[in-house]
C-alpha cells in the first residue's frame, strides 16, 4: 500500500475511526507514516493552541427577535393603546408614556364643550414624585364625568422617519449621527407616529357644583417617535418586568415595592440591550366650555384624603403659568433641571444608573430623549436633534 | 427593506388554530439550530463576540432574502457565508486599524489590567494577522474546523469532500504556524 496522504494523516489525528481500516493498518506498521504523523500532529496542536477561543454563549431566541426586526417584518400595522403603557416600559414607550401620562393627567384632572376656550397649554415642565400609595382613592374622581374619545391616542408603527412625519404632520425627527454612541448607532431603528387624539370629559351631577354641566376637551399629539434598539427584546423585557413587578393599572409602581421585582425588571431591561427612544409631540392642550384650570384645581383640592404628593401634583399644574407636572415614581428615579436646545428642561435618571432621559418643551412641542445611556449621552443627542 | 419574510410568522401565532405549542416556522428552526455555530465561526475569526453576532445576523438576513429556509444546503451555506463575511471584516478592520495607528501615532490608552491585556491583545493580534495573510481558503478551513464543525460539515461548507478537508486543513495549519513564527521572530 502507498503511504498515507497528508490529508489522511491529518484526519487520523482528529477522527481516527473515520479513516478506512486499511489506512489505519498501514499506519500501525509504517514508521515513515508515523514520523510524518508526528509532524502533522505537532502542527495541529499548535493550531489548536493558536485558534483557541473562549466559547461564546449566545441567546438565539433574542437574536432571532433582532433579526426579525431587521428584516422589517411586514406585519399589519400595530396600534398601541397608550393608556395601557406604564413606567417600566423602556425607551420609546417609557418616554411616550411619561409625556402622555402627563397629558392624560390633565385629562383626568381638568375639564371641556361647544364654546371651547383654551385654558391650558404647557410651556414648561416639572416633576412631582408620586408613589403608588399616594393614588389611593383617586378612583372616586372617575365618577365626576364621562370620557369620550373622538380619536384615541394610538401609536402606529411605520417604516421610516418620513412616514412618521407624514402620518403625524410634524417635521421628521433628525438625529445627528455624530451624537449617537456606538452602542446604539448600529442598532435596528424603528419608527412610529400618532395622529392627534381628542378626548372629552363631560362633568356629571356627581362632580362638584362648579364643574357640573361643563366639558373639558384635551388634545394630545400628534406625535412621532424613533427608537434605536431591538423592539422585540424590549417587548419581551418589558413584559417580563411588568409581570414580575406586578405593574399597576396606571403604570406607577408600588412605593418601595419588592426590591427583587425591581431588580428583575431592571435586569430584563439590561438584557434588552442598548436602547434609545426619541419622542416629539405637540404639547397637549386643554379647552373648556367655561371652567378654568383654577376652578378645576380648587374642586380637586377640596376633596378629602388626598396625599401630599397628589396635592402637590394638582397644585403645580399651571403653576407657574404653563407648568406641566410630570409624575415620577418614588424612590426609583431622580430629576433635575438641565439646559437643552437653549431652554431649561428636566433630566430624569434611573437611580441604579440603568438609563436616563431628558424632557423639554419648546415652541409648543414636547420633546423627550431617553435610553440606556448616560445623561451626557442623552443630552448630546437631544442637543443635536434637528441640527 | 426589500425582504419578503414569507417564512417568518409572528411569534406565538398558530395558523392551524390548535391550542398546542405552535410549530416554529422553518426559518426560526434553522436560526435556532445554527445561530450558535454561525456566531462561533465568526468569533473564531474576529475574536469579538458583538461583531461575531452582528456577522451572524447579517448572514441569516442575507440567507433569508435569497433562499428557502428548508433548503438542504442551508447550514453549509450559512457556515461558508459566516467565515467569508468574518474574514472580509477582519481584513477591513486591519486596514482601518493601520490607518488609525498611522494617524494617531502611539496614542493607545492604557489598558485596565496592563499585563493580561497586553498578552491577550498580542495573541489576538498574532492570530488575526496570520489569518488575514493566509490565503482565503486556508483561513476558512481553519475557522470552520476550529469552530467545532466536523470534517463532513467543513467539506459541505467549502464544497469539497471530507477527505480533501484533511489535506486543506493540514496545509492551512502548517501555513498558520509559519505565519505565526514569522511574526514572532521579527
Amino acid at each position: 500500500m502507498r503511504h498515507l496522504s497528508e490529508g489522511t494523516l491529518r484526519r487520523l489525528y482528529d477522527e481516527p475511526y473515520a479513516v478506512e481500516d486499511t489506512a489505519r493498518s498501514h499506519y500501525r506498521s509504517c514508521q515513515r507514516c508515523q514520523r510524518r504523523f508526528r509532524a502533522v500532529a505537532d502542527d495541529a496542536r499548535h493550531a489548536q493552541a493558536t485558534m483557541a477561543a473562549t466559547p461564546v454563549p449566545v441567546d438565539a431566541h433574542t437574536a432571532l427577535g433582532r433579526v426579525r426586526s431587521r428584516l422589517g417584518e411586514r406585519e399589519r400595522p400595530r396600534f398601541v393603546p397608550l393608556w395601557g403603557l406604564g413606567w417600566r416600559r423602556p425607551a420609546l414607550v417609557g418616554a411616550t408614556a411619561a409625556i402622555l401620562a402627563a397629558g392624560l393627567s390633565v385629562t383626568a384632572f381638568t375639564p371641556l364643550g361647544s364654546d371651547l376656550v383654551n385654558i391650558f397649554q404647557p410651556t414648561r415642565e416639572s416633576t412631582v414624585t408620586i408613589a403608588q400609595g399616594d393614588l389611593t382613592g383617586l378612583d372616586a374622581f372617575s365618577s365626576w364625568g364621562t370620557v369620550t374619545w373622538a380619536a384615541r391616542p394610538e401609536l402606529q408603527q411605520v417604516d421610516s422617519a418620513a412616514q412618521a412625519a407624514q402620518l403625524s404632520g410634524l417635521p421628521a425627527i433628525r438625529v445627528s449621527p455624530g451624537t449617537l454612541p456606538a452602542s446604539v448607532a448600529g442598532a435596528p431603528v424603528s419608527y412610529a407616529a400618532m395622529r392627534q387624539a381628542t378626548g372629552t370629559v363631560t362633568f356629571t351631577s356627581k362632580a362638584p357644583a362648579q364643574l357640573q354641566g361643563s366639558t373639558l376637551q384635551v388634545r394630545l399629539g400628534p406625535a412621532e417617535t424613533v427608537v434605536y434598539g431591538d423592539l422585540g427584546k424590549v417587548g419581551a423585557a418589558a413584559h417580563g418586568a411588568g409581570t414580575a413587578n406586578g405593574a399597576t393599572e396606571n403604570g406607577i409602581p408600588a412605593q418601595g415595592g419588592s426590591d427583587e421585582s425591581l431588580s428583575q425588571g431592571r435586569g430584563a431591561l439590561r438584557a434588552a440591550g442598548p436602547l434609545l427612544g426619541i419622542v416629539v409631540m405637540d404639547a397637549p392642550r386643554a379647552s373648556s366650555t367655561g371652567v378654568s384650570v383654577a376652578q378645576i384645581k380648587q374642586a380637586l383640592l377640596a376633596q378629602p384624603g388626598l396625599s401630599p404628593a397628589v396635592r402637590q401634583y394638582i397644585s403645580s399644574l399651571d403653576e407657574p403659568a404653563g407648568n406641566l407636572p410630570i409624575p415620577i415614581p418614588a424612590g426609583q428615579v431622580n430629576a433635575h433641571p438641565v439646559r437643552v436646545q437653549g431652554v431649561t428642561g428636566t433630566a430624569i435618571g434611573d437611580n441604579t444608573g440603568l438609563g436616563s432621559g431628558v424632557v423639554w418643551i419648546e415652541k409648543g412641542k414636547v420633546y423627550a430623549v431617553a435610553g440606556t445611556l448616560t445623561e451626557d449621552q442623552v443630552l448630546a443627542i437631544a442637543n443635536g436633534l434637528g441640527a | 427593506m426589500n425582504a419578503e419574510p414569507a417564512e417568518l410568522t409572528p411569534g406565538g401565532e398558530d395558523p392551524t388554530g390548535d391550542h398546542g405549542e405552535p410549530e416554529p416556522a422553518p426559518f426560526d428552526r434553522l436560526f435556532l439550530a445554527e445561530y450558535g455555530r454561525v456566531v462561533a465561526i465568526a468569533n473564531r475569526v474576529l475574536a469579538d463576540r458583538a461583531e461575531a453576532e452582528d456577522v451572524a445576523q447579517e448572514v441569516f438576513i442575507d440567507f433569508h432574502r435569497r433562499h428557502r429556509a428548508d433548503a438542504p444546503y442551508a447550514p453549509a451555506w450559512l457556515h461558508r457565508a459566516a467565515v467569508h463575511t468574518a474574514l472580509n471584516r477582519l481584513r477591513s478592520r486591519r486596514r482601518r486599524e493601520r490607518r488609525e495607528r498611522a494617524q494617531a501615532g502611539d496614542g493607545d490608552p492604557a489598558p485596565l489590567d496592563p499585563e493580561q491585556e497586553v498578552e491577550r491583545r498580542e495573541d489576538r493580534r498574532l492570530l488575526q494577522a496570520a489569518l488575514a495573510r493566509l490565503p482565503e481558503r486556508a483561513a476558512a478551513v481553519l475557522a470552520l474546523r476550529y469552530s467545532g464543525l466536523s470534517y463532513v460539515e467543513v467539506g459541505a461548507a467549502l464544497g469539497v469532500s471530507a477527505g480533501q478537508v484533511g489535506t486543506r486543513l493540514r496545509r492551512a495549519e502548517h501555513a498558520l504556524r509559519k505565519e505565526v513564527n514569522r511574526a514572532t521572530s521579527v
